[in-house]
C-alpha cells in the first residue's frame, strides 16, 4: 500500500480539532452501534459497569457483542477467551502494515497499539502520514476521541435502556448483522471463495456432530488444516 | 463462582486476549517479516471465522420448530441484500435488526404460516 504524501501537520491548527474532524465519521458510527451495545447490556439485566469496563479495556465491537452473549449463555471463560482471539485474529493482520507509521510514536505506542479498532485502522491507514516529533500525539488523539465516542454511546445506550418505550426482544440478532456484514466485507475483497466454501462445510458439519458448543475451536482448526492440504491451490 | 466476579474474570480474559491480537505483530515481526506459511494462513483467517461466526450465530435456531427459522432467514437477506446494495454498516445492521425485532415480537411470520 502506498502511503499518500507526508505533511508537516499539527503546526498550524490545534491537534485536537484536527483530530475531530478527522474522527466525525467514527463518531456517527460509534454513537449508533455503541447505543445498540448499551442497550443490549441493560436489556439483558447487567450493571453499568460491565458497559464501561468492556467499552474502555476491551475496546472492540463485535468481540464485546459476543462477549456479552457468551457471558449471558453461560459459557465457561476458556471458551470466552477463545471466542475473544477468533473474533479479534483479523487485527493481527493490522499491526503488520502499521510498523512504519508508529516507529516514532514513542510513549504514545502501547496506547496506539490497544487502541487498534476497525475504524481507528481505517482512519490511520486512509490520512496523510502526519511527520516529525508530532506524529505520536496526532494519532493518539484520534485514537483517543474515538474510545472516547464508543465509551459515553455504551453508557448512553445503558441509561436509556429504561425509557425505551418498546420491547428490545430480538435486538441480540444485531450481533449475527453484524457478523454478516463482515462477512460481506470479506467476499467482496477475498478474490479465492474456497475458504469461505470450506470454512462453511466445516462449520455445518462440526454442528451436526459436536453440537453448537464445541463447533467454533473445531471448525477452526479443520479449516486451517483444509487450508494447509490446499496450500498449492490456493497460493 | 460468584456472579460479579465471573463477570470480571471474563472481561479481564477478553481485555488481555484482545490487546494480545493487537500487539502480537508488533511483538513477533518487528525486524523481520512473517514467514510465507504465516502470511499464507493468515490472509484467509478473517473469511474463515466470518464464515465460522455467521453459521455459529444461526446455529442458535430452532429449525425444527414454527416459525422454523424464517425470521431469521429473512432478516439474514435484508441484511445482506442492503449491504451489497448501499456498502453501508450501520444501515445494514439497524435495518436488518429492526425487520427482525418487528417479526419475532409481531409474530408476523406466525399468523402468515397459519394463514398458509
Amino acid at each position: 500500500m502506498n502511503d499518500p504524501d507526508p505533511r508537516e501537520s499539527s503546526n498550524k491548527e490545534a491537534p485536537l480539532a484536527e483530530a475531530f474532524t478527522t474522527t466525525v465519521p467514527v463518531l456517527l458510527g460509534y454513537t449508533a452501534i455503541g447505543i445498540a451495545f448499551g442497550l443490549l447490556v441493560y436489556s439483558m439485566g447487567y450493571p453499568w459497569w460491565v458497559v464501561f469496563l468492556m467499552s474502555a479495556l476491551i475496546y472492540a465491537g463485535a468481540g464485546q457483542f459476543i462477549g456479552i452473549d457468551l457471558l449471558s449463555a453461560g459459557s465457561g471463560i476458556p471458551e470466552i477467551g477463545l471466542v475473544t482471539l477468533l473474533v479479534n485474529s483479523r487485527h493481527m493482520v493490522y499491526g503488520l502494515s502499521l510498523h512504519n507509521r508508529f516507529h516514532n510514536t514513542g510513549g504514545y505506542k502501547p496506547y496506539l497499539i490497544f487502541a487498534l479498532t476497525d475504524e481507528t485502522y481505517a482512519l490511520l491507514t486512509t490520512t496523510p502520514p502526519v511527520t516529525g516529533s508530532n506524529a505520536g500525539r496526532a494519532y493518539f488523539l484520534v485514537a483517543f476521541l474515538n474510545q472516547m465516542y464508543w465509551i459515553s454511546a455504551g453508557m448512553i445506550g445503558f441509561s436509556i435502556g429504561k425509557y425505551i418505550p418498546f420491547s428490545t426482544e430480538g435486538l441480540g440478532f444485531a450481533l449475527t448483522a453484524l457478523f454478516v456484514v463482515l462477512l460481506i466485507e470479506q467476499l467482496v475483497s477475498c478474490r479465492k471463495k474456497l475458504p469461505f466454501i470450506i470454512a462453511g462445510c466445516v462449520a455445518v458439519g462440526t454442528f451436526l456432530l459436536a453440537g453448537r458448543d464445541n463447533m467454533l475451536i473445531i471448525s477452526l482448526v479443520v479449516s486451517i488444516a483444509a487450508l494447509m492440504v490446499l496450500r498449492r491451490r490456493l497460493e | 463462582m460468584e456472579v460479579h466476579t465471573r463477570i470480571l474474570l471474563a472481561i479481564g480474559v477478553m481485555a488481555a486476549l484482545t490487546f494480545f491480537t493487537r500487539v502480537a505483530p508488533f511483538l513477533l515481526f518487528s525486524r523481520r517479516n512473517p514467514p510465507r506459511i504465516i502470511r499464507y494462513v493468515q490472509q484467509y483467517i478473517p473469511p474463515m471465522v466470518m464464515t465460522i461466526l455467521v453459521v455459529y450465530c444461526l446455529a442458535d435456531v430452532d429449525w425444527q420448530a414454527a416459525p422454523y427459522g424464517i425470521p431469521e432467514l429473512i432478516a439474514v437477506a435484508v441484511v445482506a441484500a442492503l449491504h451489497l446494495w448501499r456498502r453501508n454498516a450501520l444501515i445494514s445492521i439497524f435495518c436488518g435488526t429492526g425487520v427482525y425485532m418487528f417479526m419475532v415480537q409481531s409474530g408476523a411470520v406466525h399468523c402468515l404460516m397459519r394463514g398458509l
